[in-house]
């Protein structure tokens, strides 16, 4: 869980709370369950990924993707950490 | 004829051969029993042979009388997986739903907080996760940023409301009285008049500015009771009470953040496994800071090296010297904190464990690592150093 949680935290910039409210919502919406202590992917949840096409996504190897990035979309964002 | 001398030779030789079969046979079983030993503990196969090679490389570095003594330690080692800790809430949950009158009640007018909440280390968010999940808590009914932070805002919710309160009070008795005066007022001017319309509307715009502050105020009062004055008790949860020091910090905080205020709250505190020294400590401290907390723990923790629990007091001695002997080899380093306990869960192990068993050194691999997780600090050069002091002179 702590793994989890940190990993939602970084990638979505958001406090501790935010990221267990988060995972409440997954629960509540069927897509992940808690079992044996774990977090898993229901079956719902896997269609959904599947359906997105995000089945097979990983962080594993997130550094070596390569995507264009459209800077006009950009030019209002503020960071939050900011 | 037989004589004693003949009788009492065999004996001695029957004895030997007897001894010697029983030590070799002891040998083979505690062998074999390496792999039941670690199958106790609810670990992936992987991991599971990790421990099977770090006691090969432990019975590789001591003597026979050392390993056994740490065989016989390990056989009480508790581990607590992912699998196993929910079941521990989980039964910590029912244990209590049975015992605590009105149990729905009691939860409705609760919040399940962690102990401490660490900004980098999230092992204490992950057990509390495991609590609330397990036990299907609902989230609004936690504050996962720990007693303190929750008590130093429903201390200055408090004080931001009873300001709030007096100030609208005040207003909405000024706006009463001048509604009041404007109503008996409208009685000097007939109905047609202009003025009679200028003065009911303006009761009117009166009213409805005391009515929308008075739905503000409710709105208010009722996050103020839903968040603050309806909760009775704080339910913190944690994994392990070693020397309740972690406890008594958090205690102490609370006592700083409640005095001179009028909070009334109950505190319970429910772990997995308690270590009765440290149980008293906090409640010695509870009790000088007049504070009452509740402590539950699912199983006592044993100091492996007390008498008669693993080993019989007229050998406790000798062990304690072993394990004295194997630390100073291995330059193993005793915490303030030791209690000799021999437990871990899946986040990491416990400051209270018998040393070699957590700890490590360039010649000793710990059978379950305590992780420090301190913060890696960059070594800063003397021209950093320089430049620094001539940013802050300038």
């Amino acid at each position: 869980m702590a793994v989890v949680i940190d990993m939602i935290k970084e990638y979505l910039n958001m406090t501790t709370e935010q990221v267990l409210y988060v995972i409440d919502y997954l629960i509540k919406s069927n897509w992940v369950e808690f079992e044996d202590g774990k977090l898993i992917i229901t079956a719902d949840g896997g269609s959904i990924l599947k359906s997105s096409k995000l089945n097979t996504f990983s962080l594993e190897n997130i550094n070596e993707f390569r995507y264009t990035v459209k800077d006009r979309f950009l030019e209002t964002y503020i960071p939050k950490k900011f | 004829m037989i004589d004693k001398l003949s009788i009492l030779k065999f004996w001695e030789t029957l004895n030997k051969k007897l001894k010697n079969f029983l030590r070799k046979k002891n040998i083979i079983s505690k062998t074999i029993n390496l792999n039941k030993l670690v199958s106790n503990w609810d670990l992936y196969p992987d991991k599971q042979k990790e421990k099977i090679e770090i006691l090969k490389n432990w019975k590789s570095q001591l003597n026979k009388d050392e390993y056994n003594v740490i065989l016989e330690i390990c056989k009480k080692f508790n581990y607590y997986s992912e699998r196993l800790t929910s079941e521990v809430y989980k039964n910590i949950y029912i244990e209590k739903s049975l015992s605590i009158k009105d149990f729905e009640d009691f939860t409705t007018h609760s919040l399940f907080l962690p102990l401490r909440k660490k900004e980098r280390i999230e092992s204490a968010v992950s057990m509390f996760s495991s609590f609330i999940y397990t036990n299907k808590i609902d989230v609004n009914r936690t504050h996962v940023n720990g007693p303190a932070d929750y008590l130093k805002k429903f201390k200055s919710s408090t004080e931001y409301y009873v300001n709030f309160i007096e100030n609208y009070d005040k207003e909405d008795k000024e706006l009463r009285n001048t509604i009041e005066v404007l109503k008996l007022e409208l009685n000097n001017y007939p109905k047609g008049q202009k003025i009679y319309s200028k003065v009911k509307k303006r009761i009117g715009k009166l009213q409805k500015r005391q009515n929308k502050k008075e739905l503000f105020a409710q709105k208010l009062l009722e996050d103020f009771h839903r968040n603050y004055l309806s909760i009775k008790n704080l339910i913190l949860i944690d994994d392990f009470i070693g020397t309740g020091e972690s406890v008594i910090k958090v205690l102490k905080e609370i006592n700083k953040i409640l005095s001179g205020s009028s909070i009334n709250i109950n505190l319970f505190l429910w772990v997995i496994e308690a270590n009765e020294s440290g149980i008293n400590s906090i409640k010695d401290k509870a009790k000088e800071l007049e504070i009452e907390i509740d402590i539950s723990a699912y199983k006592s923790s044993i100091d492996v090296l007390e008498e008669d629990i693993i080993f019989p007091s007229d050998d406790i001695n000798n062990v304690k010297e072993i394990i004295k002997d194997i630390n100073k080899r291995n330059k193993l380093k005793q915490s303030t904190y030791c209690k000799n306990h021999a437990i871990a869960s899946y986040v990491n192990a416990p400051n209270n464990n018998l040393t070699l068993l957590s700890e490590e050194s360039a010649t000793w691999s710990a059978l379950f690592l305590r992780d420090k997780r301190n913060e890696i600090k960059r070594n800063v050069s003397s021209s950093e150093l320089k430049d620094t002091l001539q940013f802050l002179r300038q």
